[in-house]
């Protein structure tokens, strides 16, 4: 699976948990660019993307990630395990 | 002890503190650099007009700052490094301060060498020691004036009702500045030594258990919202909270739904504390130690916020006079923690601060009862209590009750006044399966007296929020008279 993918897949998500169709989604997207990217929806959304993936993140690689590109990372590196 | 004193014995002394990228800073820095930030306030800016503003970024530098206002006498009033330039200019138009020390200025002030004066300002009890400014109803923010011998008061319990935190305990500093629960921190720092771990969480929740795992943290002061987050099963399941001992939990209403949360996820041995106190009030005014007995923390879904802190005068009154044991009322607070006043706003000081029984009390607008134990229970904002066929409710009262059955998600009732009934009141519900109305309103009669149940009952998915992320009722009200006016 490559990262543009990953990228629609994420987008999709993000839309559905933060109510908004019409958001854009790059790799550089953070939760500072978006208001309703919360702690809350934070968790949803890491949540949805597990499912999705069928993936398990830890933790310390939660709290590592600073934008969108950082997640496709994380799921890439989970993937090729 | 007051508040120079109190500063001075502990700076003087062993202490660890680690900046928000999680290096430890050495005392000998810290104590220079402290130094060097007090020399230059006194020697420009001690004078009995001034007043500093903090705009940085929340970490040992700002808490510096904080320090040697207190120390030398000179209010102070927090901020955050981002407010926009238009809050800044409102503060600055309603309190003249005389300084501004942003992250630039601060790091400036580090190295002064300057030393024209040695001698403190004399300061009395009744010194303004800091002032809040909190978002006031007509958009313009409201500053909240507190006096050195309010928060010398607070500090003095907080120094005696903690006897079991000390040196070895860790502390995870994570609310801003410009939150006043935030000096809960500076207390424990100053009263119990604690090591001062400077968050950097970021509104990531994930970060936040992170850092408490990595750092072996053990105390921790925070709003229930956190609290509730991570306990939540996606951010619980992969934490371990064994290290937690001291959790001091206020700023906002500790729902029961928390209350469950801890006794699900914490061992009787951790200490949960739950705080409560408006701003104008200096920090907090009550506090209960959840003892894991619903008995004795929780009457019918409201958790205790227990009795009144030493020099802390807090009643219930109802229509004008003081209120019975187990009944619901404003809840007035007086007493030396009370604030001086808000700051050039004599309109808004004389609504909030009345004279009741012959003294100043502060209106908190909250709806609370006591017990005959003189525990005090918040069970929503007064606001909220309105007159229906007769009968006083509160609407916050009414959705805790129809939230405990078990399809219902949430609840959001509303009051519309109309002539014949005073109010006509309408549930709006999030539902987790389908039911129909008169299914509703049967199990509803099993929980609310007749006069409680919502004339009107309306299925919703969502409800309007404010910025803060709360439910806008009035927004809610307002799409409800649209769609009325629609049909």
């Amino acid at each position: 699976m490559n990262n543009a993918e990953i990228l629609l897949t994420i987008t999709g998500i993000m839309q559905e948990v933060l109510e908004l169709p019409d958001l854009k989604v790059t790799l550089e997207t953070s939760a500072a660019d978006v208001d309703e990217w919360d702690s809350m929806t934070h968790i949803q959304i890491i949540s949805a993307i597990e499912g999705k993936y069928r993936v398990r993140f830890a933790l310390g690689e939660l709290q590592a990630l600073k934008n969108v590109g950082d997640m496709i990372g994380l799921i890439q590196k989970k993937l090729t395990k | 002890m007051k508040i120079r004193e109190l500063i001075r014995k502990r700076l003087d002394s062993a202490f660890n503190v680690f900046n928000r990228e999680g290096v430890q800073i050495p005392s000998t820095q810290v104590r220079s650099e402290y130094q060097a930030i007090r020399q230059y306030l006194l020697d420009h800016h001690s004078e009995a007009h001034d007043c500093i503003a903090i705009k940085q970024h929340k970490d040992y530098r700002y808490f510096l700052t904080m320090l040697a206002c207190m120390e030398i006498g000179i209010p102070y009033i927090p901020m955050k490094y981002d407010y926009p330039i238009d809050r800044v200019e409102q503060i600055k138009e309603a309190s003249d301060f005389t300084l501004l020390i942003d992250d630039t200025k601060v790091a400036e002030l580090i190295s002064y060498t300057g030393k024209n004066k040695t001698q403190f300002p004399d300061v009395t009890p009744d010194r303004n020691l800091y002032i809040i400014f909190t978002s006031g109803s007509t958009g313009r923010p409201k500053g909240v004036i507190i006096q050195r011998q309010a928060l010398e008061n607070f500090f003095t319990f907080m120094d005696e009702a903690f006897p079991k935190v000390n040196e070895q305990d860790k502390l995870l500093q994570v609310t801003e500045f410009t939150f006043d629960i935030s000096l809960v921190d500076v207390a424990l720092f100053l009263n119990r030594n604690v090591i001062l771990h400077f968050s950097n969480f970021e509104n990531n929740i994930f970060k936040l258990g992170f850092e408490i795992e990595t750092h072996r943290i053990s105390v921790l002061n925070t709003v229930p919202n956190n609290l509730n987050m991570f306990l939540s099963e996606l951010v619980a399941e992969r934490m371990d909270y064994q290290c937690l001992k001291h959790l001091y939990i206020g700023g906002a209403r500790f729902s029961y739904g928390l209350y469950e949360k801890c006794q699900k996820y914490f061992k009787p041995e951790v200490e949960v504390y739950n705080f409560y106190g408006p701003t104008e009030a200096t920090v907090y005014c009550h506090v209960n130690k959840i003892t894991y007995d619903e008995k004795k923390d929780c009457i019918e879904g409201n958790v205790s916020i227990g009795k009144p802190l030493p020099g802390v005068d807090a009643h219930i009154v109802l229509d004008g006079q003081l209120a019975e044991a187990n009944v619901r009322g404003e809840l007035y607070i007086g007493g030396i923690q009370l604030m001086r006043e808000y700051i050039r706003n004599p309109e808004q000081t004389s609504a909030a601060l009345v004279s009741f029984n012959g003294q100043t009390y502060y209106r908190s607008g909250d709806l609370a009862f006591r017990s005959e134990q003189n525990d005090f229970y918040i069970v929503g904002r007064a606001d909220d209590t309105i007159k229906y066929r007769g009968f006083r409710i509160n609407l916050l009262d009414i959705d805790s009750y129809i939230t405990r059955i078990p399809y219902i998600q949430d609840s959001v009732t509303i009051a519309i006044p109309n002539e014949a009934t005073e109010n006509q009141t309408i549930g709006f519900l999030i539902l987790k399966e389908n039911k129909t109305v008169k299914e509703i309103k049967k199990d509803l009669s099993a929980v609310l007296l007749d006069y409680q149940i919502p004339e009107k009952v309306i299925f919703i998915d969502k409800y309007p929020v404010n910025v803060s992320g709360k439910v806008c009722k009035k927004t809610l009200k307002a799409q409800y008279l649209e769609s009325l006016n629609k049909a």
